[in-house]
């Protein structure tokens, strides 16, 4: 009898550890984010260090696979189906970002809490909105995009050339509001607007002509 | 009779928790999953607004429909773009700081970028 009561006392303990840390503490257990959604969490060093999410990708696309969050530091790395790591994003903020094309199928998303204390996060996985070609510097493509008050938008920019640098403006009909002119492959601008209203997204070649990848998430 | 009730309601304790842990660890996944599947046969539009599971939450969100200034969208105006031109040359409109571009605190076996082979 006694025996009996320990095995469940044990099931309880295992089931109250799970819960309390979120249970998405491995591959197996992985939560799920859709393509295109944005999935929130938090992690802390001590007790949820990692939680693992996984996102299905129905076919070959470009995507982008961000991580917004508050304080301190966290990395992310980005796994195929079968557990090789494709990409990992360690900078010594909250925030993270890998990008690239993927042939499809299911897809990992580690997020490692590396620094001390707990940081809630977002987390998104965006396929591009649109793709386009900048012909040289000083060539511009302009979007329009419908921006609602009080909502955060996450716009980034990618390619995949060293020898292209394009840059990311976000703009009313009239001024710039924001730009990102990373001379790496990814450019991003979040913002939340304080009016609602029509918005442009402007890609302009700093320097050479490519291919790019336009992204936009929000929440 | 006391230890009888004890197990009980440890027992009954313990299937609750091992359920719910069920529930969040996969359960429920495969069961959305389904209905995910199911809804995009259909062809239309998804908007699902998934309830948290504990500190977790999962929301879908609609895409952007960005059109290409052209083909009969209101143009930005010559303003705009002259503001872009400038900005661009200029390097004269303030750069918001991201995080997301932080350099790697140290060398991995692989980068930011990906590009993975397509199959056959």
């Amino acid at each position: 009898m006694y025996r009996l009561l320990a095995v469940v006392l044990l099931c309880v303990a295992w089931a109250a550890a799970a819960l309390a840390s979120g249970e998405n503490d491995t591959p197996i257990g992985a939560s799920t984010v859709s393509l295109n959604g944005i999935a929130r969490g938090t992690v802390c060093k001590e007790g949820d260090p990692v939680d693992w999410w996984k996102v299905y990708i129905e076919g070959p696309t470009e995507i982008v696979v961000f991580l917004d969050g508050v304080g301190g530091d966290n990395d992310q790395y980005f796994y195929s189906h079968s557990l090789d790591l494709l990409a990992q994003s360690t900078g010594s903020g909250a925030d993270e970002v890998v990008f690239g094309g993927v042939s499809g199928g299911w897809y990992y998303i580690k997020v490692y809490r590396y620094s001390s204390g707990c940081s809630d996060y977002y987390l998104g996985v965006l396929s591009a909105d649109v793709s386009g070609y900048l012909w040289g510097a000083e060539d511009i493509d302009i979007y329009r995009i419908y921006m609602s008050a009080g909502t955060t938008y996450w716009i980034f920019l990618t390619d995949h050339s060293a020898t292209f640098n394009p840059d990311l403006f976000l703009a009313t009909s009239e001024h710039v509001i924001a730009r990102s002119n990373s001379t790496g492959n990814v450019d991003v601008i979040k913002y939340m607007p304080s009016v609602s209203g029509y918005y442009y997204i402007a890609v302009g070649s700093a320097s050479g002509s490519g291919d790019y990848w336009l992204f936009v998430g929000s929440r | 009779m006391d230890r009888k009730r004890a197990f009980y309601v440890v027992f009954g304790l313990a299937l609750v928790l091992g359920l719910a842990a069920w529930a969040q660890a996969g359960g429920l996944e495969s069961l959305l999953q389904s209905i995910r599947a199911l809804l995009g046969e259909g062809g239309g539009q998804t908007f699902l607004d998934f309830a948290p599971t504990g500190e977790k939450a999962l929301e879908t969100s609609a895409p952007q429909e960005l059109p290409e200034i052209g083909g009969g969208a209101a143009a930005p105006g010559a303003t705009l773009l002259s503001a872009v031109k400038a900005a661009l040359s200029e390097k004269g409109v303030s750069t918001i700081e991201q995080a997301f571009l932080l350099p790697p605190k140290e060398v991995g076996p692989v980068g930011n970028e990906f590009q993975e082979a397509l199959e056959d």
